[in-house]
């Protein structure tokens, strides 16, 4: 009986002790969210109907649907409540350029890691499901730059296809993140390499190849891949080769002397017309002097233009084919891409209903084409630039200013230079309101060729000193999102601020649109007035795209922020009293306050 | 050797240590930190300083045609500042260079993470970024025009309708380019970028283009290794001028101190002749700059 008693007695003593710990653990798991049986019980392959069609709650390619307008159908954040918006969850990402998209299915987030590290998560909870991390060379590591970053992903039947720093396309298990297959489209070590992720068209995978600099002379392409095995099916180059019939565009310089028109954006898709839309951007090196375009030849037959780049190139998917191509930019000389999102809408234009494609480059010239036949349509400008002194009404041709163009031996002013009046990060579309809402940066440049030879390892480069500047007059703002009415080409509305914008846009059915830039400020503005509902100081530099999505009824918005990328970094330096992190490279997820 | 000697012969010993104290101190910092305006290196707090004081930590880039030269160069550098040399070898990916115009930013990873100072870099007028810094030159080396055509003799024998393949970007193909745009168009030369040295001697050696238009010292090194370019000629460039560039290394901007005793080494060496020895020792088409 003694040592019974002395047994209750311990028990009560350790039950007295234990309760208040239970009670606190109990406590500090209910403030956990409930794990998830199996948050890939339910994760459905991807279709074409998905791709076509995506449920509101999904964010299934880049520009979330086919028509490449970055716009969220949901609208439980409106601008009644944004206000009220709160972290729901964080995820520290690896340390480098954040330039990503995250990709949502069936509860499921996707996200893509600076060097080459894929995350499954819990979308609603942030929870790791799994992880895929590249083996990357090292010399690709110690390399580092922006080329580890990747803008996109895209997902398919069971697959999450990848673009990797290393020029494969890799398949991977959408529910495990085991590869599948992959496919080594070129050779990384003569300095291909992908920055935007793959475009998933009638089951084939399409991508485009970037880094076609010195040692790639024929310049870069856009290839389709099987789906099952990464097989490639069709290769477009985007330098017109020997036998196209605009190979004579590049001032008589032979094909191994043809550089740049990399394809470092994804796509868009037409499925009516079946046709994709893919944008080039400049030519290499880009100063025109200094890669044999200038001065113009006068031999009959022989023009400068320097097709395909800075062009808009529809191909039938089918087979690789290109139907028709327009040229915003002939023969740039001055890295004035004209490569970002193409979007597809049907809007009014001289009475009639066109089919239009839509794209701005980086001269922020918003410029609209016909996209069953390339005919040019209208061009409408945003940031002060001062390369195109005029454009035909009728042809959209462009009248270059003489006084911009760079010359070796002088340097010239040019507005908008280098990292654009826009850049990469996207615009996007409110279809509702029919608003193209456009992330914009208002700077110039002194910029004057300058051989760049100062080692024969170092022989790349643009060959440009690149001094930029404020524009004449500026009231020292630099960063700037307009909002324009694409119906009738009318501003709505102008928000300026002095950090540079470096980050997409996400319009939502709720009226809002979201927007982040350099001075790390995550803003929802209303998407008629342009007024700030909510805004937010994140830890970094919003240099990614942020994507709404939704789950079990609860809508969220990710965006990712790091400091790295070189677009990002070149606009900086218009703003030095404005700093970031070097590290601390996050996902950030918002929601409203959960009323559970 | 050269700047010791020298210091040996200053006539205040403690002048002479405590000039070799401060050298050493100032290598202490050596290592990565941030300094405004730098370029931007993922978690740069991994590479700490160097720990050695005794060491002359630098870089050679085998994929410069100029390395074994620069490698004998360097040693003989840090004899002189009576300081280990410690060699970190860059580059067994010889076409890892694009144009995304970030190349700076690997030297100045190369500069926080394995040596004090990069050789084999040419000394062009704002080339370079506000934190780097260059040394006085250890050689001066030219831009040779080379054909197939034992006939010609200079540049203005080749006719109009043959090519001229130029290396992109060198100050020598940017005066190529200046002049043809100042002649008239019956005159000009068509002229052909080109990826790289190797690329433009092949070109000349298939017909392609006429001449080829490279760096000597690449010249030098690409003959060694590929027999179709041994019979390649030289021409002269006339009607242009013989375009030349001086060849130094790279330090930090923060690294004046030891900049300025490397430059006083070179200066030293190239005034005993040591550099002049270690070119003429490999055939080297450079010349010392006095």
């Amino acid at each position: 009986m003694a040592n019974a008693d002395r047994w209750m007695s311990r028990l009560r003593q350790s039950a007295a002790m234990a309760l208040p710990l239970l009670l606190f653990a109990g406590t500090a798991s209910q403030a956990q969210p409930a794990p998830a049986a199996d948050p890939m019980k339910n994760v459905r392959p991807v279709t074409d109907q998905m791709l076509l069609n995506p449920d509101a709650g999904d964010w299934l390619m880049w520009r979330r649907t086919y028509d490449g307008f970055g716009f969220s159908p949901l609208d439980q954040i409106n601008k009644s409540n944004v206000a009220n918006l709160r972290v729901a969850w964080a995820w520290s990402l690896t340390n480098g350029a954040t330039e990503s998209t995250p990709i949502v299915h069936d509860g499921i987030l996707y996200i893509w890691n600076y060097a080459d590290k894929v995350q499954a998560l819990n979308a609603a909870t942030g929870d790791l499901i799994w992880e895929y991390r590249r083996d990357l060379p090292q010399t690709i590591i110690d390399q580092a730059g922006n080329n580890m970053a990747k803008r996109n992903m895209a997902i398919y039947q069971d697959k999450l296809l990848i673009a990797t720093s290393d020029a494969h396309l890799v398949a991977l298990d959408l529910k495990t993140g085991k590869v599948d297959w992959d496919h080594e489209t070129a050779d990384w070590r003569q300095g291909w390499r992908y920055t935007a992720g793959p475009f998933i068209v009638d089951g084939m995978v399409l991508q485009g190849m970037t880094g076609c600099g010195n040692a790639e002379p024929g310049g870069c392409f856009i290839t389709a891949h099987d789906i099952n095995t990464g097989a490639e099916k069709w290769r477009v180059w985007t330098i017109a080769h020997p036998g196209d019939p605009n190979s004579d565009t590049w001032n008589g310089v032979p094909l191994e002397s043809r550089f740049g028109a990399s394809a470092w954006v994804a796509g868009s898709f037409d499925p009516q017309q079946n046709l994709v839309f893919y944008g080039v951007g400049q030519p290499y090196p880009w100063i025109a002097e200094m890669r044999g375009t200038l001065p113009a030849k006068t031999a009959p037959g022989i023009s400068n233009t320097a097709l395909y780049s800075d062009s808009t190139l529809a191909i039938d998917p089918a087979t690789g084919k290109v139907k028709w191509y327009h040229q915003y930019l002939q023969n740039d000389t001055w890295d004035l891409d004209y490569v970002y999102e193409r979007m597809l809408m049907d809007l009014p234009f001289n009475g009639k209903t066109r089919k239009m494609v839509i794209t701005t480059g980086k001269l922020g010239i918003i410029e609209a084409l016909d996209r069953t036949t390339g005919e040019w349509l209208w061009a409408k400008e945003t940031v002060p630039q001062n390369v195109v002194s005029h454009i035909d009404p009728k042809t959209g041709e462009k009248t270059i200013n003489q006084a911009a163009i760079p010359h070796i031996g002088q340097t010239t002013v040019n507005c908008p230079a280098d990292p654009g009046g826009r850049g990469w990060p996207a615009t996007a579309y409110n279809p509702k309101t029919e608003t193209l809402f456009l992330p914009l940066n208002e700077f110039c440049s002194n910029t004057t060729p300058t051989p760049l030879d100062p080692g024969q390892a170092y022989t790349g480069g643009g060959r440009a000193i690149f001094s930029r500047t404020l524009v004449p007059h500026s009231d020292g703002n630099v960063g700037r999102i307009d909002a324009i009415k694409l119906s009738d080409r009318s501003n709505v509305w102008s928000f300026r601020e002095r950090g540079p914008a470096t980050g997409g846009v996400l319009p939502t059915a709720g009226g809002v649109v979201f927007e982040g830039g350099w001075d790390r400020i995550f803003r929802a503005f209303d998407d008629t007035t342009g007024k700030v509902l909510w805004q937010l100081r994140t830890n970094n530099a919003i240099n990614g795209f942020p994507v709404a999505y939704s789950v079990n009824g609860r809508e969220y918005v990710a965006v990712s922020v790091g400091n790295g990328s070189s677009h990002a970094k070149s606009l900086a330096t218009l703003t030095p009293e404005l700093t970031v992190p070097d590290g601390g490279s996050v996902l950030w997820v918002f929601a409203l306050p959960d009323k559970k | 050797m050269a700047l010791g000697c020298c210091l040996s012969r200053c006539p205040e010993p403690a002048r002479y240590i405590s000039l070799i104290a401060a050298l050493c101190a100032w290598l202490i910092p050596a290592g990565g930190f941030a300094q405004s305006g730098t370029p931007f290196v993922v978690d740069e707090w991994r590479f700490g300083t160097r720990g050695s004081t005794a060491t002359l930590s630098y870089c050679i880039d085998a994929r410069d045609p100029d390395w074994p030269v620069a490698r004998d160069i360097a040693a003989a550098v840090a004899a002189a500042l009576l300081l280990q040399p410690k060699e970190f070898l860059v580059g067994d990916d010889p076409k890892t260079a694009d144009m995304s115009g970030e190349d700076m930013d690997d030297t100045y990873r190369l500069l926080i993470q394995h040596c004090d100072v990069a050789f084999g870099f040419k000394l062009v007028p704002d080339a370079y970024p506000a934190w780097l810094t260059i040394t006085r030159p250890y050689y001066r080396a030219a831009y040779v025009y080379v054909t197939t055509d034992t006939g010609w003799k200079s540049l203005a024998d080749m006719p109009v309708d043959r090519p001229i393949g130029a290396t992109i970007g060198t100050s020598a193909d940017m005066r190529l380019t200046q002049y043809i745009l100042a002649v008239p168009a019956a005159r000009r030369w068509d002229k052909y970028p080109m990826a790289s040295d190797e690329a433009a001697l092949r070109a000349v050696t298939t017909g392609g283009i006429g001449a080829a238009l490279v760096w000597a010292p690449a010249l030098w090194a690409l003959r060694q290794k590929e027999p179709a370019f041994v019979s390649l000629h030289e021409i002269q460039p006339t009607p242009l001028p013989v375009s030349t560039a001086d060849v130094g290394a790279i330090l930090l901007s923060k690294q004046s101190f030891l900049r300025s005793n490397i430059d006083k080494a070179i200066a030293s060496l190239t005034k005993d002749g040591t550099i002049a020895g270690i070119l003429k020792q490999a055939g080297f088409p450079g010349t010392p700059v006095p």
